[in-house]
């Protein structure tokens, strides 16, 4: 009879207790349970991460699943507060300078920007993070709320929200200045986002009516991109231009969706839904590990929930002969 | 068999529900921390092992209609410039559990 070894090249690992991996199709023996077992790909899959601190709706984000950062936002008035996460739990951070909500962030929890909004007024505040404290940086040209954001702390990009109309603007951050770059083809605010500066990716958002368009930068000009299926704002993105994740926002009335999305450069196929809906959160991470994290509920309460987005996800399988 | 399970529960963050969970069986949060519970062994063991109180459809639906009844008030009674505000919400609506 062939034997394991002969067919794989190594013998089964032997393991008192389950291993944390990931890798798909690894196979062991449990001695504690005298079983063998596997992993099986379960496809994407929400699950409940660390709760912030500070609920709050219409804030910003970056980093990774496993660093993030929730910037500012709105409790019942502007809000200063930083929370890092860690992939279990949220700790506070230094607080941002100029209180705000509906603004952008980018770059990484050690590296962060956090740009525009709007305090009693539209902001075109500039701060970059440092993994401890917030410190002033050049101011964007058009103040706006409801903007988009992504990239990094020293190559940043802006584009959309509103002034006292929805804006086609999009402006380029070199760590000091913001420079104007290539107009969206579709002017709007309250979008999703994803990229870095020269591969950015805007999607859905609202002009005078929900839009599911989506659009990629590659450093000066935006082209049109493959339409969300579900047209919605107020949503959260996080990724790459290739490789991209939507999830939340509001479709029609407020409430939010659970919906989320994942875009291969051309189209968005349906993922799996977030397990509490909202509208107005933010996100980090990549496609195949995300975050979602405060927002807004169907009862407008101001959410401290936080999901971690995998796809794929493992399951681990007891290997039966039946 | 009735397709779900309706309970309360507060989610208390990290591993509250985890992947596993989320591919044994329907999980969706509801206002009033209710929850929609696919209706098989591992949903109902996901709901007592978080400490959660079952309810019957009519019972949950009660508490998010309380919830949006009390937020629907909350909005009537916000000032016009925070209704403006940017950003700002809409007034709730009511929500129909499955």
């Amino acid at each position: 009879m062939t034997t394991y070894k002969e067919i794989f090249g190594k013998y089964v690992k032997n393991y008192s207790s389950d291993p944390s991996s990931d890798i798909e199709g690894q196979v062991w023996y449990n001695s504690t349970s005298g079983v063998f077992k596997t992993n099986l790909n379960a496809g994407a899959a929400w699950a409940s991460g660390g709760n912030l601190a500070t609920a709050r709706s219409l804030l910003g984000g970056c980093g990774t699943q496993t660093a993030g950062l929730a910037i500012g936002g709105f409790t019942t008035t502007s809000s200063n507060a930083t929370e890092e996460y860690n992939g279990s739990a949220w700790t506070a951070g230094g607080n941002l300078g100029t209180a705000r909500y509906f603004l952008a962030g980018a770059g990484l929890q050690t590296a962060g920007l956090a740009f525009g909004g709007y305090t009693t007024a539209n902001s075109n505040a500039t701060e970059e993070y440092d993994g401890s404290a917030w410190a002033g940086g050049g101011n964007l040209g058009t103040a706006r709320n409801g903007l988009a954001g992504c990239g990094t702390q020293t190559a940043g990009l802006a584009f959309g929200g509103q002034t006292t109309v929805v804006v086609n603007n999009t402006e380029e951050y070199d760590g000091s200045t913001w420079t104007g770059g290539g107009n969206l083809n579709t002017a709007r605010e309250r979008p999703g986002e994803a990229g870095i500066q020269t591969a950015g990716l805007i999607m859905g958002g609202q002009t005078t009516v929900v839009v599911a368009n989506t659009e990629e930068y590659d450093g000066s000009a935006w082209t049109a991109g493959g339409n969300l299926n579900t047209a919605r704002q107020l949503l959260a993105g996080c990724g790459t231009q290739t490789e991209g994740l939507a999830f939340g926002g509001r479709i029609s009335t407020v409430g939010g969706s659970g919906a989320t999305e994942e875009y291969n450069g051309t189209s968005w196929t349906t993922g799996a839904s977030l397990t509490t809906a909202r509208e107005q959160l933010a996100g980090a991470g990549t496609q195949t590990a995300g975050l979602g994290f405060g927002g807004l509920t169907a009862v407008s309460t101001n959410s401290a929930a936080t999901e971690e987005y995998s796809d794929p996800s493992f399951l681990t399988k007891t290997i039966t002969t039946s | 068999m009735a397709l779900f399970i309706y309970g309360t529960a507060t989610n208390y963050g990290k591993n509250f529900f985890t992947v596993e969970d989320r591919r044994n069986f329907f999980l969706r949060s509801y206002p009033g921390d209710v929850w929609v519970i696919g209706n098989n062994e591992k949903g109902a063991l996901w709901l007592a092992e978080k400490n959660g109180v079952e309810k019957t459809k009519a019972e949950a639906q009660a508490i998010v209609d309380a919830e949006v009844t009390a937020a629907q008030a909350a909005w009537d009674a916000l000032p016009e410039e925070q209704k403006n505000r940017p950003g700002s919400n809409q007034r709730p609506t009511a929500i129909t559990l499955p």
